[in-house]
C-alpha cells in the first residue's frame, strides 16, 4: 500500500510537471505562431483596404468596406485598431489579454493622404468595417458683369452674375452705389435689366467728374448660399448726364473663388472693356458704302424656293397636353365591331385653307385618331353605301377609314376574345367641336345587320398651343414681307397639325381667305411646313399646332424669312443705329450688273453720298432681288461712290460693306452680253471658283483698299450670309481688309441667321468707336503660385468685340510672366485673360496675388497712360483632408 | 485487481491529456493553413475598377451634355447606368444634378459602399 501510494504520488508529480510543459511546448508555442500569422493576416488586409481607398480617394464623399476576421484565433479574443506611434501610422492587433500583440507600419501614403486614422475594434464584434470619408469645401464664387458698361441716366444695364457659382443652393443681391438694394435673385435667374438713373447721392458715393456731368460708381454683388457661405464682387458702371465722356479703359482683376485651399485651383481673371459712349465727338466721321447682293438666291418666290433660300429669324418650342376622349365598349369573340367617329359640325380650320396648301388627300377626316386599347386604328376600312350601317339620319359609308357623308373615320375589326375595349379619341382641330362615338356589332362577317353597342356624344375641346410672331414694320416695300415660313422637324410635325393665320382674319366670314394656311408635310426637308406670302408687317401672325396623335407631347420649330428682307432689316439698323447723323451713306446693289442710287438730290457735286439716313433707307426698302452675282462690278461701284468727290468727303474714314449671299459668278463667253463688267471679267463657267475668279476678284478689291479719300484709305469688310457652303468665305476673306496701326487686318463677318447679320453689321460699326490703343497687359505670377495643371491647362484669353489681342507667357526664375497685347479696344470690346493657378503653401492663411502687373496704353487723345494692376489678397484655408476610421 | 484497475484510470486519464493537447494542436494548425486568406480574397474582391469606370464615366457624361434639355439626359443616364452596373450584380448610379455642375456617384457591393459628389462645373470633374 505504502509502495503503492509512493509510486502514485511519484507519478502524479511526473504528470503534473509533464502536463504544465506539454501544455508549453505543444500548445503556447504553437498558437504564438498561429496567433502571429493570423494577425498578420487581419492587418494585411486592413491594410489592402486602405491603399483601395487611398487610390480611388473620393474627394467629396465616402467609402465603406466591410472587414472580415475569426472572432478568436486559438481561442484568443483580440481588438484591432489604428494608433500613431513617432509620427508614424500603424495598424495594431492586440489579444485582449495583451500577451500577443503585433503592429504593421502603413507606410509614408498614410499621413499623406489621410488627415486622421483612427477607431478600434474587437474580434467578438458581429460586424467590423472601415469607413473614409473626406469633404472638399467648395467656397462660393460671385462674379458680376454689367452690359453696357456706360450708360445715360435712365438707361437699362444687364446685371450678369452667371458666372457665380456655389455647389449648394445660392441667392445673390446687387446693392448700388449708397447700398441699398438695386436687384437680386437666386441661382435660376442670373441675368436680370435694370434701369439706372442719376440720383443725388452720386456726387458724394462715386467717382464724380464735374465737367463731363459723369460719375463711375460702384455695384457690389453678394452671394449667399444655403450652407452660410458668403461672396462678393464689385463692379464699375460710369453714369452719366449726357454723353460727351470720352471713351476709356476699364480694368478689372478679381480671383474665383476668393477663398482658397492648398491646392486646390482657383481661377485670376483680368478683365479690360472698352468703356464709353459713341458720340460724334469720339469718333471720326464715316463714308459708309453699303453694297447689297440681290442676286435671285436672295429672293425667294414659292415654297420650294423657300426651302432653299430662306433666313431664321425665330425658334419656338411648347409642351402639348392632347385631349384624349377615351370610353369602354363590351365586345364578343367573332363578332365584328364597326367604330365610328364623327362630327355633323363644320371644320373650317380644315374646310377653308389654303388650297395651294392642302395637299391631294388632306381632309377634315384627317383630324380623327382613333386608339383601340391604346393601339392606334389603320384607316383601312372601306364599307359601301347599302351595308354600311345609318344613325340619326346619318349613312357610316366609309372609304379608306374616312366617311364620306360627314367629317370623320371608321374602323371595323373582330374581336379575338370577348372582353372590354378601351376606345381613345384625338381630334385635331384648333375649335371645340361636338363629337360623337358610335360602336356597331355584327353577329358574324357575313351578317350586315348591325346592333349598337355603344353611343356617346360629347363637347370635345382641343388643348394646342399657339405661336405669335410679327414682322417690324420700315424695313420692307409697302412694309410687306416677302413670306414666313415656319418649319417643325418631322419628329414633331408627324404627331400634330398645323396651320398660319393672320390674327384678325380668325372670324367665320375670313376664314376661307387665301392667308389661311394648312402646314403641310415635305419629305425632302424633312417635316412640316407652314408657309404664306406678302405678309403685312406689325400683325400678329399666328401658328396653331395642335396635336394629332396621343403620344404628342412637345413641339418644337423654327420661323423663317426671306434672305432679301433679312438683308434690308440689317442695313437699314445699321444705317439707323450705328451710323451717325454726320457720316456719310451711300448704296450699291448688285446681281448680275450692279447698281449705284442716287440718294443726294440736294448737291449736284455729291450725288451718291448723303448724311440723310432716310434716303438711303428709302432706297434699301425697295431692292428687287433677281440675277447673278457680280462683284467685281459691284466693287467698282463702291469705288466710284467714295471717289465722287473727295473733296467734300475728306477727313471722313471711307468704308465699304459688302453683303453676299452666294458664289461670284462671272460672265461666261458664250453666254452674251448680258452680263454687265468694267474689263475683263469673264471665266469658262458661270459659277466663280476661287481660282477661276478669285484671281480677278482680289485685284479688284486691292484697287479699292488701296485708294485713298484724304489720308484715309478705302475699309472694306465683309459680310458672308447664309449657308457658308452657299457663298465662297475664302474670296470674302481674302478681299476684306482694314487699315490699322499694324497693318492691314482682315474684316469678315459670317451669318446665318437674322440675329447674326444685324450683328455683323453692329460689330462693323463698332469698329470705328476706339476706347484705346497700343494696349499691353504685363503680370507676373509669383513663385508661390503655379500654374495648375500646365501645359494641359493653358491661360485663356477671350476676346468679346472686335478687338485683336495676342497672349503670350514666358517663365522666369520660377516666376511666370504673362503679356497681353492689344492694337486696339473698341467701345463695349470685353477681354478677357484667365489664369487657373494653385497655392501649395499655407502662407499665413493669405496670399497676395501679382505683385508689380500694369497696363500700359495710348487713350484717345493720343497720350500714353500706364495703370497698375490691383494686388489680391486672398484668403488661404486649410483642407479639410479624408479621414479612415475602423469600427 | 484493484491496483491494476487505478493503473489502468490512469492511462486513460493520460490518454485523455495527451488527446485533448493533439486535438487543440491539430485546430491550431488548421488556423495557421487558413492564414493570408482575408487579405487574397480583399485584394481580388474590392470593387476598385468599378468604382474608377464609374468617376470616369461621370467626366464622359459631363463633356457629351446637351446645351439644353440637360435634365432628360441626366435620367437617361442615370438609367442607362443602373442597368449596367445591375448586370455586374451590384448597384451604380450617376445624377447630374444643377445644370451639370454637380454629379453624385453611388456605387454598393455586397462588400463596398461608396458615394461621391463630383464638382463638374466649366465641364471638367473634379
Amino acid at each position: 500500500m505504502v509502495e503503492y501510494l509512493i509510486l502514485l504520488g511519484i507519478l502524479s508529480v511526473f504528470v503534473a510537471v509533464a502536463a504544465l510543459s506539454l501544455e508549453d511546448t505543444l500548445r503556447k508555442s504553437q498558437v504564438s505562431k498561429v496567433v502571429d500569422n493570423q494577425f498578420s493576416d487581419v492587418a494585411s488586409q486592413i491594410s489592402a483596404q486602405v491603399v483601395d481607398m487611398a487610390t480611388l480617394y473620393p474627394s467629396n464623399g465616402y467609402l465603406r468596406a466591410k472587414v472580415y476576421m475569426p472572432s478568436s484565433i486559438g481561442d484568443i479574443k483580440y481588438i484591432v485598431g489604428f494608433e500613431e506611434r513617432g509620427g508614424k501610422r500603424y495598424i495594431f492587433i492586440s489579444s485582449d489579454r495583451g500577451e500577443f500583440r503585433k503592429y504593421l507600419s502603413l507606410g509614408a501614403f498614410a499621413n499623406l493622404k489621410f488627415e486622421n486614422i483612427s477607431g478600434i475594434t474587437h474580434s467578438l464584434k458581429e460586424k467590423h468595417e472601415l469607413l473614409f470619408t473626406s469633404a472638399s469645401i467648395i467656397y462660393p464664387t460671385a462674379v458680376l458683369k454689367v452690359r453696357p458698361s456706360a450708360i445715360i441716366s435712365g438707361g437699362n444695364v444687364t446685371i450678369d452674375v452667371s458666372e457665380s457659382y456655389s455647389p449648394v443652393d445660392w441667392w445673390w443681391v446687387v446693392k448700388s452705389w449708397n447700398g441699398s438694394e438695386l436687384v437680386s435673385g437666386d441661382m435660376s435667374v442670373t441675368k436680370k435689366e435694370v434701369r439706372i438713373y442719376w440720383s443725388d447721392d452720386i456726387e458724394s458715393f462715386c467717382k464724380y467728374n464735374s465737367s463731363a456731368e459723369s460719375a463711375v460708381c460702384e455695384l457690389r454683388l453678394e452671394v449667399y448660399d444655403s450652407r452660410g457661405f458668403t461672396a462678393d464682387d464689385t463692379e464699375e458702371i460710369l453714369i452719366a448726364k449726357k454723353v460727351g465722356v470720352e471713351p476709356e479703359l476699364y480694368i478689372k482683376k478679381f480671383a474665383s473663388p476668393e477663398t482658397i485651399q492648398v491646392g486646390q485651383p482657383f481661377e485670376l481673371h483680368i478683365r479690360m472693356v472698352g468703356r464709353g459712349f459713341v458720340v460724334e465727338e469720339t469718333r471720326q466721321n464715316l463714308s459708309v458704302v453699303t453694297v447689297v447682293d440681290k442676286s435671285g438666291s436672295m429672293h425667294a418666290g414659292n415654297v420650294n424656293e423657300a426651302h432653299e433660300e430662306r433666313t431664321k429669324f425665330g425658334e419656338f418650342m411648347y409642351s402639348l397636353n392632347p385631349n384624349v376622349v377615351s370610353v369602354n365598349v363590351s365586345v364578343q369573340k367573332g363578332k365584328p365591331v364597326y367604330i365610328v367617329v364623327y362630327t355633323n359640325q363644320s371644320m373650317p380650320f380644315w374646310n377653308y385653307s389654303q388650297t395651294e396648301n392642302l395637299p391631294s388627300g388632306i381632309s377634315p377626316d384627317d383630324a380623327f385618331t382613333l386608339y383601340v386599347n391604346g393601339q392606334e386604328a389603320p384607316k383601312t376600312t372601306t364599307r359601301d353605301y347599302g351595308i354600311a350601317p345609318s344613325y340619326g339620319g346619318v349613312n357610316f359609308e366609309c372609304v379608306n377609314g374616312e366617311l364620306t357623308q360627314t367629317n370623320g373615320i371608321c374602323y371595323e375589326t373582330t374581336p379575338g376574345t370577348t372582353g372590354i375595349w378601351n376606345l381613345s379619341v384625338v381630334v385635331s382641330n384648333p375649335e371645340s367641336i361636338q363629337l360623337n362615338i358610335l360602336v356597331f356589332e355584327r353577329e358574324s362577317s357575313r351578317n350586315y345587320n348591325y346592333s349598337l353597342l355603344l353611343s356617346n356624344q360629347i363637347q370635345y375641346n382641343p388643348n394646342y398651343a399657339i405661336h405669335n410672331f410679327k414682322f417690324d414694320p420700315g424695313y420692307t416695300s409697302n412694309d410687306r414681307y416677302e413670306f414666313a415660313y415656319v418649319f417643325i422637324p418631322k419628329n414633331y410635325g408627324e404627331k400634330v397639325n398645323a396651320w398660319i393665320a393672320w390674327i384678325e382674319n380668325l372670324n367665320t366670314e375670313n376664314l376661307n381667305t387665301d392667308r389661311f394656311s394648312f402646314c403641310r408635310d415635305y419629305t425632302d426637308v424633312g417635316g412640316k411646313v407652314c408657309f404664306v406670302q406678302n405678309v403685312p408687317a406689325g400683325q400678329n401672325v399666328s401658328v396653331y399646332i395642335v396635336p394629332s396623335k396621343i403620344d404628342a407631347s412637345y413641339v418644337a420649330g423654327s420661323l423663317w424669312m426671306e434672305k432679301l428682307d433679312a438683308a434690308k432689316i440689317a442695313a437699314i439698323k445699321f444705317i439707323r443705329e450705328s451710323l451717325n447723323e454726320t457720316d456719310y451713306k451711300g448704296l450699291v446693289d448688285f446681281s448680275t450688273c450692279a447698281n449705284t442710287y442716287q440718294v443726294n438730290s440736294s448737291s449736284p457735286y455729291l450725288r451718291n453720298l448723303t448724311t440723310d439716313s432716310n434716303a438711303v433707307v428709302d432706297k434699301i426698302k425697295n431692292i428687287v432681288a433677281g440675277g447673278w452675282t457680280n462683284y467685281i462690278e459691284a466693287l467698282e461701284h463702291a469705288k466710284r461712290v467714295l471717289t465722287e468727290n473727295v473733296t467734300l468727303i475728306k477727313g471722313t474714314k471711307p468704308l465699304v460693306i459688302l453683303l453676299s449671299d452666294g458664289m461670284p459668278t462671272c460672265r461666261n463667253v458664250s453666254s452674251g452680253s448680258t452680263y454687265c463688267s468694267f474689263g475683263k471679267y469673264t471665266c469658262s463657267d458661270t459659277a466663280c471658283n476661287p481660282d477661276d475668279c478669285g484671281g480677278q476678284v482680289i485685284p479688284k478689291a486691292d484697287e479699292l483698299k488701296n485708294t485713298k479719300i484724304g489720308d484715309e484709305y478705302i475699309d472694306l469688310c465683309t459680310i458672308g450670309f447664309g449657308e457658308k457652303s452657299y457663298y465662297n468665305e475664302t474670296i470674302l476673306r481674302a478681299v476684306s481688309g482694314r487699315h490699322t496701326s499694324s497693318g492691314v487686318v482682315e474684316c469678315y463677318y459670317p451669318a446665318e441667321t437674322l440675329d447674326q447679320l444685324i450683328d455683323a453689321f453692329y460689330s462693323i460699326g463698332r469698329i470705328y468707336k476706339i476706347a484705346a490703343t497700343n494696349v499691353s497687359l504685363v503680370d507676373t505670377i509669383p513663385v508661390n503660385l503655379s500654374l495648375y495643371l500646365y501645359p494641359e491647362v493653358q491661360p485663356e484669353l477671350t476676346v468679346n468685340g472686335n478687338a485683336n489681342c495676342s497672349l503670350n507667357w514666358t517663365f522666369v526664375n520660377g516666376s511666370t510672366l504673362v503679356n497681353v497685347n492689344c492694337s486696339e479696344i473698341y467701345i463695349d470690346d470685353e477681354i478677357e485673360l484667365v489664369l487657373t493657378l494653385v497655392t501649395n503653401e499655407f502662407g499665413g492663411g493669405f496670399v497676395t496675388v501679382n505683385e508689380g502687373g500694369k497696363i500700359t496704353f495710348t487713350d484717345i487723345n493720343g497720350q500714353q497712360r500706364a495703370i497698375d494692376l490691383p494686388q489680391l489678397r486672398l484668403e488661404v484655408k486649410e483642407a479639410k483632408g479624408a479621414e479612415v476610421k475602423i469600427s | 485487481m484493484a491496483s491494476v484497475k487505478e493503473r489502468g484510470q490512469v492511462l486513460i486519464l493520460f490518454t485523455l491529456l495527451i488527446s485533448t493537447i493533439i486535438i487543440s494542436i491539430s485546430v491550431l494548425h488548421a488556423q495557421n493553413i487558413l492564414a493570408g486568406m482575408e487579405t487574397s480574397r480583399t485584394m481580388m474582391m474590392f470593387p476598385k475598377e468599378e468604382i474608377r469606370n464609374l468617376k470616369d464615366l461621370a467626366g464622359i457624361a459631363v463633356k457629351k451634355m446637351p446645351p439644353a434639355k440637360w435634365g432628360e439626359y441626366s435620367n437617361d443616364i442615370y438609367d442607362q447606368i443602373r442597368v449596367l452596373y445591375s448586370q455586374k450584380g451590384v448597384y451604380g448610379d450617376l445624377i447630374i444634378s444643377e445644370s451639370g455642375n454637380k454629379v453624385i456617384l453611388n456605387f454598393i457591393s455586397g462588400d463596398v459602399e461608396y458615394s461621391e459628389t463630383m464638382n463638374c462645373a466649366g465641364g471638367e470633374c473634379k
